[in-house]
């Protein structure tokens, strides 16, 4: 039986585990349906008037307007108007045309300021979030674990190569980093956000690679595959990466959430994604001009959503290291 | 009057049954040797005697110590008993030490713990105990880190920490198995002095008959959990009832009954070294090594930790590039050789066989690998079958090649490793310690093997091994190595029967018989 099945095996044990790896596919799943266009494609749609309430809270608002409007005096001058029955005529008629255009007044999750359904907007953020996590999370182990590979697996000025490009990017600080590299890179969009985090993110998988590697080359394994005439990539790569793989999973897991939250800071401080689409950030963004007002909804709605996923996230690759650990093997 | 009773102790983790009812008595002033191969549950039952199980074990049976049941101890209780009633040597000193203070004082620590005694005081003593132990300059021992003694004086200073406090009997948990054999002999030495002047009773676990019949006067021998048959030590040695306490001592390498291999006639020089020398950062761990190795012959090559020998063997490997020197393969320079072309005619078996397999890659991929690697055999089904066959060669199961390394017992491993070295047909196979990390019993099966491969195929064996008897029973001609340079080398009878040099005179004669 293959270590990824015994490991599979005792991660179907921990419910903790199950439950969050749920979670977690209940999210893609909603994210891939999303990019396949099957729901939420018309998120952008005003479909509600600006600001409209979540249903639960319409008979609320819809009470306070009408105490509004009847607070409001009646232009009772006692002289009857002599148009009176036509005008009345024309505004029955004006409303029965507007009722099919009519825009609700309550949506379940209530809308946004251009009256669009924040629900679709959560599930359309969800999307972009996830794409920008698993996308930047992808390039940022990919980087690290050729970097740490090599650093570790040479030795000598490979390794001093990459050290020393380690050292420039961590002495960075981090967000004028990022900034930089927004800047430089210039148009907004979720390629940018991508490249951004990736370009920026490989260096502590880059040192877990390596020392990883460092312990690994001398095994007695990797001789013998040297003794049979294997060459370094292969003992690189065929040998060593599977031995180390658990490692770069974690890693990439942990820098899925890691990136998921970066996104959404990146895009509430206007370099993340552009107006044309949503994320969970730009619904963040939105949200400070809509909390003085009372609206809360877009905010709750961004904020359930993230901290679920990440949650769920975090807890799903605590389970995976877990299971993954080959002390317990 | 025996001083610690075990009656009917049972211990279980999970599903498995460590240790089935096993009942043994310790006499007062006097040594029990507990033996068994790995899995016994040797161990199991000395870290029970102190309550040292890990939480999930399930431990039934009595414990009478001096009449006490331990196990009826409250944990505080136990505590104070350890140390001062019953103490304990474990197999790895460079583990059991803590890295971070001075050996000084780990010992004095214990002192205080249970004596109450002042600082200025705990110095006196530990000072009087490293003195016993035999540990030269004591007083500037004291202030040393574990780092900085050698693997004998770690145990010397382990030995000083465990009768400290005078327990009354004193359990050692494989406290040579660790160690070079001219020092297991010392601390041997060192344990029987200390248990005359003391008067302690010992309890000695081992895996090494040998080392019973040196130190012990009763021996309980254990398989599996349980007790196959215990009695004084002449008794269970000379007219062993048990079938399993037979097999045991037939299987124990005996250097005085081994017979060297007596093969005559001249054979042609496959390998010439000449002056191989490798250094490491400035510090010479091999320093110039000459030898030849005839076509299917063995050498054997012997020596302690830190002798270089690993070193020389992966140097003829060429997974260490020498630093200096010639290695000539049939008169070529070898090092001028294609890589792939010489590593197909030179293989090596490590000493590990839990490290020396890749655990992500099945038994299948392991043997295929180096099949694929130089174009033997025409696609994957030849070779799998050519792998079915080797493995039958080596004694498994064609259903192995669908496993993994973790499904395999240690010798079963071993296997593997020589069956994945046989996939080239090399003409020289280097065997580094490759039955050392082996119980007897499997280590036997294991060279006989060996012997049998060679046979039929006229490979030649460089044959690495700290084991004097090992070696004896394999090789024609040996070759002695101390510190990075090989100081004797002879044919195998010349050097067991009338060795020449000082250092192969103490080797032979430390060896426990």
């Amino acid at each position: 039986m293959s270590l990824w099945l015994l490991a599979w095996q005792r991660l179907r044990r921990d419910p903790v585990g199950v439950a969050s790896a749920m979670v977690v596919l209940g999210f893609m799943a909603v994210a891939g349906a999303s990019a396949l266009g099957w729901i939420a494609r018309d998120w952008s749609d005003e479909v509600a008037v600006s600001y409209a309430a979540p249903s639960f809270l319409a008979e609320e608002v819809r009470e306070e307007e009408r105490e509004a409007a009847s607070a409001v005096p009646q232009n009772d001058y006692g002289i009857a108007d002599p148009l009176a029955a036509e005008l009345a005529e024309i505004r029955s008629r004006l409303t029965d045309g507007a009722a099919a255009g009519a825009k609700a007044s309550a949506l379940a999750f209530g809308a946004d300021k251009w009256g669009r359904d924040v629900l679709k907007k959560a599930i359309k953020g969800t999307e972009t979030s996830l794409l920008v996590g698993f996308a930047a999370a992808g390039l940022a182990t990919l980087l690290g674990t050729l970097f740490g590979a090599f650093a570790g697996y040479c030795g000598r000025w490979v390794d001093d190569l990459f050290n020393w490009l380690y050292s420039v990017f961590t002495s960075i600080p981090y967000l004028l980093l990022v900034l930089a590299v927004a800047a430089v890179l210039g148009q907004k969009g979720i390629l940018t956000v991508v490249l951004i985090l990736g370009l920026t993110g490989w260096t502590g998988i880059f040192r877990l690679v390596r020392a990883e590697y460092l312990k690994h080359r001398v095994r007695e394994y990797v001789l013998a595959a040297d003794s049979v005439g294997a060459s370094d990539l292969r003992r690189m790569f065929a040998h060593i990466l599977p031995n180390v793989s658990h490692v770069v999973l974690v890693q990439l897991s942990l820098h899925v959430v890691l990136f998921i939250k970066s996104e959404v800071i990146l895009s509430f401080l206007g370099f993340g994604v552009g107006v044309d689409t949503v994320s969970w950030g730009s619904m963040l963004a939105e949200a400070p001009s809509e909390l003085i007002l009372g609206m809360w909804w877009q905010i709750a709605a961004a904020t359930i959503a993230m901290a679920l996923a990440v949650t769920a996230f975090s807890l799903f690759t605590d389970a995976a290291r877990d299971a993954l650990d080959p002390r317990l093997q | 009057m025996s001083i610690l009773s075990v009656r009917d102790l049972r211990v279980g983790f999970q599903e498995i049954q460590a240790v089935r009812g096993v009942s043994f008595d310790v006499p007062e002033h006097g040594t029990v040797a507990l033996v068994g191969e790995s899995g016994s549950g040797k161990s199991i039952t000395a870290l029970s005697i102190l309550g040292l199980l890990p939480s999930n074990a399930r431990v039934s049976g009595q414990i009478l110590f001096d009449g006490k049941d331990l196990r009826q101890l409250s944990p505080h209780e136990l505590r104070a008993l350890r140390g001062a009633g019953i103490s304990m040597v474990f197999q790895e000193p460079m583990t059991s030490l803590n890295p971070v203070f001075s050996i000084g004082f780990q010992i004095g620590e214990a002192l205080r713990e249970h004596l109450a005694v002042s600082r200025r005081e705990a110095r006196g003593r530990v000072l009087e105990l490293l003195g016993e132990v035999g540990l030269s300059d004591p007083e500037a021992k004291m202030e040393r880190y574990p780092f900085q003694l050698s693997g004998g004086e770690q145990q010397r200073a382990m030995i000083a920490m465990a009768i400290a406090c005078e327990p009354r009997l004193l359990i050692a948990d494989e406290p040579t198995s660790a160690l070079d054999v001219t020092v297991q002999k010392q601390i041997l030495d060192l344990i029987a002095a200390l248990q005359a002047r003391r008067r302690m009773a010992v309890l000695f676990i081992t895996h090494d008959l040998a080392l019973v019949s040196q130190i012990a006067e009763r021996v309980v021998v254990m398989r599996q959990g349980e007790i196959r048959e215990q009695g004084a030590v002449e008794q269970v040695f000379d007219e062993p009832r048990d079938e399993y306490t037979r097999m045991l001592l037939d299987a124990r390498p005996r250097i005085d009954a081994i017979r060297t291999r007596q093969r005559r006639g001249e054979a042609p020089v496959m390998l010439e070294a000449l002056g191989l020398a490798k250094s490491f950062d400035g510090v010479a761990a091999v320093k110039g090594a000459s030898f030849r190795l005839a076509r299917g012959r063995t050498l054997g090559l012997v020596g302690e930790s830190g002798s270089g020998k690993t070193t020389l063997g992966l140097m003829v490997t060429r997974l260490h590039e020498p630093s200096a020197g010639e290695l000539r393969f049939h008169g070529e320079d070898a090092r001028a050789m294609p890589r792939l072309a010489f590593k197909r005619r030179v293989q090596i078996v490590f000493q590990n066989p839990y490290a020396s397999l890749n655990p992500r890659f099945s038994i299948g991929a392991t043997l295929t690998e180096p099949m694929r690697l130089h174009s033997i055999g025409a696609d994957e089904a030849e070779r799998r079958a050519l792998a079915t066959e080797l493995l039958a060669k080596v004694g498994l199961p064609a259903s192995a090649l669908l496993r993994y390394p973790h499904e395999f017992s240690g010798g079963q491993r071993q296997r593997i490793a020589v069956a994945r070295a046989l996939t080239l047909k090399p003409e020289l196979l280097v065997c580094d310690e490759a039955v050392s990390a082996l119980d007897v019993s499997i280590q036997a099966q294991l060279l006989e093997l060996l012997r049998a491969l060679q046979e039929e195929t006229a490979m030649s064996y460089l044959f690495i091994s700290h084991d004097l008897a090992v070696v004896k029973s394999m090789a024609d001609e040996v070759m002695v190595m101390k510190d990075g340079e090989v100081v004797e080398t002879a044919s195998a009878e010349e050097i067991y029967s009338a060795p020449k040099h000082p250092y192969t005179r103490t080797l032979l004669a430390s060896i426990p018989r």
